[in-house]
């Protein structure tokens, strides 16, 4: 992983990653909100930053810049809502540097980056009542989602939004499936934030990460093989811990 | 709007309707449908079976109030289970919804809870951590640096129960009722690895396909979601456990049924227009 | 403090806290008893700070919800109800308990009779919108969504007790596809997701990924 981020990093390799379809409808949800005169509910999901689940948030954040600068071509509301506290200051530099970028400036509104609650259900409501008070034609969902996602997917397809989500908690990737036009399934809403932004870093990460596949996929057939010839070394180097704790 | 599309496009207020309905009635004229024993259930009974009389036990209640319905059945379960194998209990959370839980989980099985006789020596609750996973690697490290009071605000270090149980290492099993992030993955990470702890977990449904894979090396048994409180109560009760979900169960099973009907009335009328169309 | 401190001085300590614990991790011999010992400390300073959010975040909803009150904006009663529901009850937990907290019975009284009425019922509709997603869903237009509809019905029958009433063999049925297939998808996406946690935890104790450090960073 060190090593594919510092080829990357160092302009010696650049990774290219493939389509994602999700991503690519992006601009078709954007650009039908634009035509329908309606805004654009975006969520980067109900993880924070520092916990184990921080990567999908900071993939959502990614995936924000694009929206809003499309949506600041556009000249489409967009509607931003946050549950951690922590992650509203980083959303709104977001959005405000996307519509500097946009050529949109004086279009960015602060109050468009909304915090709503830090309790999940209570963010829930809000988001829910928010999409149906603005009718949104666009509902796009990248980040960690738990147990309120289909409350999302569902309260935005009563009002007719065209929705694309992803997460990687695989315990609400069945529900996006079903309920949402696009989904991005686990990493690849890993993959989406550097696909977007091309930065050299996320690309390096995303590179090593699929040597760090191919590794373990190498691991698992080699480990498959010995263990049904009777030999459990692989077995007992990954059991427990190296050494007594 | 022909036959075949009226199928496909049942109005969704008289599916709401029909849900509420089915799914309530039952509760009130409970069926009383036999409740078949699972083997995730099996295995986590098996597990806390094998607890000796002195052993000491962390639950770790790590649910909101929104999974109520399925997580707090298990978690009187599992005291009660524990309890009756002669086991100690030391509760803790790591979600600040639940010290109330855990405090009405004691109340519910024992009658009280803080003013119980055995307070302190059989059981305890410690009350919430903050800080998630980080906290239960303190936890795990060192317990009483960790959390200086319960969450009755008494000095742990007086208790007689805590005076022999200093870290994760002094636990002879974990159950962890769990149901987001902090929860399960992260005890298996920071107390059942590390200090090679027998886990069992009970989660809500919705999460039961994602614990699969962690059994049976991590997690030695799994209650999934209100079905594994159902199961987990029958085998209970040999210990004298009387158990309450017997109607919620009834409604479960109709509810499944409904969304199968749903799902076949929606596919026959795509199918039959499909196949009208192709004529 | 200038710029470059501001800057830098987090990235360092970020660095030094995490090879601390990847150390204490791996080295606990007597000879590092006072290594693992800081460290411990040092989770546990991370335990303070982590309550502490818990005002940052109480702060943030009272500014917001303040703002909406003063400017009069659509939904202020909302706000209003908020602001009256957050500083009740914690002037319930810190003045009113006598010391107790949450462990109070008023205050675990109104937490038991109007948050979690209210947290489980907006959970609740789930089971509404469960039942329209999956009837909206669930069609057979393609040969993938066949096998996921007919999965999805073996398992939905196989648990719940009603579904052995209907076919005993449907128990082993339903679990050879939890353990089976789904075992299998759900672990390729687990090591896919814990290699994005390595990497993106790679990244921050190098300094190469500053997001967490708030804009400007």
């Amino acid at each position: 992983m060190l090593a594919a981020l510092y080829l990357t990093i160092k302009g010696i390799k650049t990774p290219t990653i493939r389509k994602i379809a999700g991503l690519e409808a992006i601009r078709e949800a954007v650009g039908r909100a634009t035509e329908m005169g309606r805004s654009i509910h975006f969520t980067p999901g109900i993880a924070g930053l520092a916990t184990d689940t921080g990567p999908q948030t900071l993939a959502g954040l990614s995936v924000l810049a694009h929206v809003a600068e499309l949506a600041a071509k556009y000249k489409t509301t967009l509607w931003t809502t946050i549950r951690i506290p922590q992650v509203q200051p980083l959303a709104a530099e977001i959005v405000r540097q996307a519509y500097v970028k946009a050529g949109a400036p004086d279009d960015y509104d602060p109050d468009k980056i909304i915090y709503l609650s830090d309790t999940q259900f209570a963010y829930a409501s809000g988001v829910v009542g928010l999409m149906h008070r603005e009718k949104v034609a666009a509902n796009i969902m990248i980040g960690g989602f738990w147990a309120e996602s289909l409350l999302f997917a569902e309260g935005a397809y009563l009002v007719g939004a065209i929705q694309v989500a992803g997460t990687a908690n695989t315990s609400q990737i069945p529900f996006f499936v079903a309920a949402c036009d696009y989904c991005l399934i686990g990493e690849e809403i890993l993959a989406a934030g550097a696909y977007i932004s091309k930065d050299p870093i996320q690309l390096g990460a995303i590179w090593g990460q699929d040597y760090g596949k191919l590794i373990t996929i190498v691991l698992v057939v080699v480990g498959t093989i010995l263990a049904l010839v009777g030999n459990d070394f692989l077995l007992k180097l990954f059991k427990g811990p190296l050494w007594p704790v | 709007m022909s036959f075949f599309d009226k199928l496909q496009n049942v109005d969704r207020r008289v599916i709401f309707l029909v849900t509420f309905l089915i799914v309530a009635l039952p509760l009130v004229r409970p069926i009383g449908l036999p409740i078949p024993i699972g083997p995730m259930t099996q295995a986590f009974y098996d597990t806390v079976e094998k607890l000796k009389p002195g052993d000491v036990v962390m639950i770790s209640f790590d649910y909101s109030a929104a999974v109520l319905a399925e997580q707090y059945p298990q978690s009187k379960s599992a005291i009660a289970h524990v309890l009756a194998k002669g086991a100690k209990i030391v509760a803790v959370c790591f979600w600040p919804d639940a010290p109330t839980f855990i405090d009405n989980a004691i109340t519910d099985v024992l009658g009280k809870a803080q003013d119980h006789p055995k307070y302190g020596v059989d059981f305890i609750n410690l009350g919430w951590v903050a800080g998630g996973e980080t906290a239960m690697a303190s936890f795990g490290k060192d317990i009483h640096a960790t959390c200086a009071k319960d969450h009755y605000g008494k000095p742990i270090g007086a208790l007689p129960l805590m005076k022999d149980v200093k870290s994760a290492k002094d636990f002879k099993l974990v159950i962890a009722l769990s149901t987001g992030t902090p929860g399960y993955r992260e005890l298996v990470r920071q107390i059942q690895a590390p200090y090679a702890i027998p886990l069992v977990v009970g989660v809500t449904a919705v999460t039961a396909p994602e614990v699969r894979p962690y059994f049976p090396q991590q997690i030695g048994g799994v209650l999934e979601g209100l079905a594994g409180a159902a199961e987990y109560e029958i085998l209970l009760k040999r210990y004298g456990y009387v158990g309450t979900l017997s109607a919620p169960m009834d409604a479960q099973s109709l509810g499944h049924l409904l969304v199968i009907f749903f799902v076949v009335l929606g596919n026959i009328g795509f199918v039959l227009k499909k196949y009208g169309k192709a004529k | 403090m200038s710029a470059v401190v501001r800057r830098y001085l987090p990235l360092l300590i970020t660095f030094i806290v995490g090879m601390m614990v990847i150390g204490d991790y791996y080295f606990k011999t007597p000879a590092t008893a006072s290594f693992n010992k800081m460290t411990s400390d040092a989770m546990v300073f991370v335990l303070v700070v982590a309550s502490f959010a818990v005002i940052v975040g109480t702060g943030t909803a009272t500014r917001i919800h303040v703002r909406n009150l003063t400017k009069k904006r659509a939904g202020w009663y909302n706000s209003l109800g908020l602001l009256v529901a957050l500083y009740g009850m914690l002037i319930l937990g810190l003045v009113l308990a006598e010391g107790k907290f949450t462990a109070h019975p008023m205050y675990a009284y109104w937490w038991t009779t109007i948050y979690v009425p209210l947290d489980s019922t907006i959970m609740s509709l789930l089971a509404f919108y469960i039942v329209s997603a999956a009837y909206r869903a669930f069609r057979v237009r393609t040969r993938e969504a066949t096998v996921l509809l007919i999965s999805a019905v073996l398992v939905m029958l196989g648990r719940a007790p009603i579904g052995q009433v209907v076919w005993s063999d449907l128990g082993p049925i339903t679990s050879w596809i939890m353990s089976v297939p789904n075992t299998a998808a759900m672990r390729g996406i687990i090591i896919g997701v814990a290699l994005g946690t390595l990497s993106m935890s790679i990244r921050v104790l190098t300094g190469r990924e500053r997001g967490y450090l708030g804009p400007g960073a």
